[in-house]
């Protein structure tokens, strides 16, 4: 098992291009599904803010209490 | 005459069908997570027949195992450019958004692949050649295609308006693709510290058949992945972009 990871004295080149390589991938994958779930996220709650936004303007209009 | 002009039209209408936003979602949507899936499994079976099975090189002993990254990360940064171009010409002629997006989406990871074959590369370079880097042709010019990413990325990134930066950054990426064949016949025209092709030379490919196919197995792997992360990031790009439209809202 120890020899695998000596790689015959190579195992400092070999293994650190595969954890780099690894490292990039892991994070060009997981970056834009979380990306897309906060913007998700953030589109809801403006949406929601401006429908509430919308209701107040009509109550704003419609009723007058002197 | 009509049944004619019928068939003409049904064999485009993937083409129109792809151009809608909406479809290419749902699309990404219902085939990104299959692809994920074929994209590990392909992962898995290359890097243990890549890095258990196959023997050590007889001139270079093990470091050449960096091969089965390096080989596929430096064809895919390539590919995606061709890809990246393509796609920002299709925005630019036919004013296909979808286009422009698909090239938007394709440049980060055009750029990590390029990043990868640069850093492995360098990697190998120090046990076999005694040097971390050299100013030879293929070096410098796949160090330029890192830079062409960067640009692009920059352009569409920091002009406001939509519309202008998919032109700018979609011009750039046409011009950049001057820098391909430069890459590609780098190792011919220039004699340089860089070997030649092992695989693509059609026929006899100067590898042996246990190194040759982890090799192939991996650049599945890396197109697959390419599909994999394209899915993610348009899928991302479309929800930005897409914001005041009814599809987007229905989603969330």
């Amino acid at each position: 098992m120890s020899e695998f990871f000596h790689m015959g004295g190579h195992g400092f080149y070999i293994w650190t291009s595969y954890t780099l390589v690894l490292i990039v991938f892991v994070y060009n994958y997981v970056s834009p599904i979380i990306k897309r779930k906060r913007l998700i996220q953030q589109i809801d709650t403006a949406n929601k803010s401006a429908g509430r936004s919308k209701e107040r303007d009509y109550i704003n209009t419609h009723n007058h209490p002197e | 005459m009509s049944s004619q002009k019928k068939t003409t039209g049904r064999s485009w209408t993937w083409f129109h069908r792809f151009g809608s936003p909406e479809y290419f979602y749902r699309f990404a949507e219902r085939w990104g997570p299959r692809s994920a899936v074929v994209t590990l499994l392909l992962f898995l079976t290359g890097l243990y027949w890549g890095l258990v099975i196959a023997p050590p090189d007889y001139q270079m002993g093990n470091s050449y195992r960096i091969i089965f990254i390096h080989v596929p990360a430096a064809w895919m940064s390539m590919f995606t450019y061709v890809i990246m171009a393509v796609a920002a010409g299709t925005g630019l002629i036919w004013r296909m958004k979808m286009g422009h997006i698909v090239a938007k989406a394709s440049a980060p990871l055009g750029a990590a692949f390029t990043f990868c074959a640069l850093v492995t590369g360098s990697l190998w370079g120090k046990p076999t050649w005694g040097t971390y880097w050299v100013w030879d042709a293929r070096l410098t010019s796949e160090l330029v295609l890192l830079f062409l990413y960067f640009g692009y990325i920059a352009l569409a990134n920091a002009i406001e308006d939509q519309k202008s930066a998919n032109q700018a950054a979609g011009v750039l990426a046409l011009v950049g693709l001057i820098n391909l064949p430069i890459i590609h016949y780098s190792v011919e025209w220039w004699n340089t510290l860089h070997q030649g092709s092992t695989v693509s030379k059609l026929g006899r490919p100067s590898i042996d058949t246990r190194m040759l196919i982890p090799l192939l197995i991996m650049f599945a792997a890396f197109n697959f992945y390419y599909v994999t992360t394209l899915f993610n990031r348009v899928r991302c790009e479309l929800v930005d972009q897409e914001r005041r439209t009814k599809w987007v809202k229905e989603l969330i």
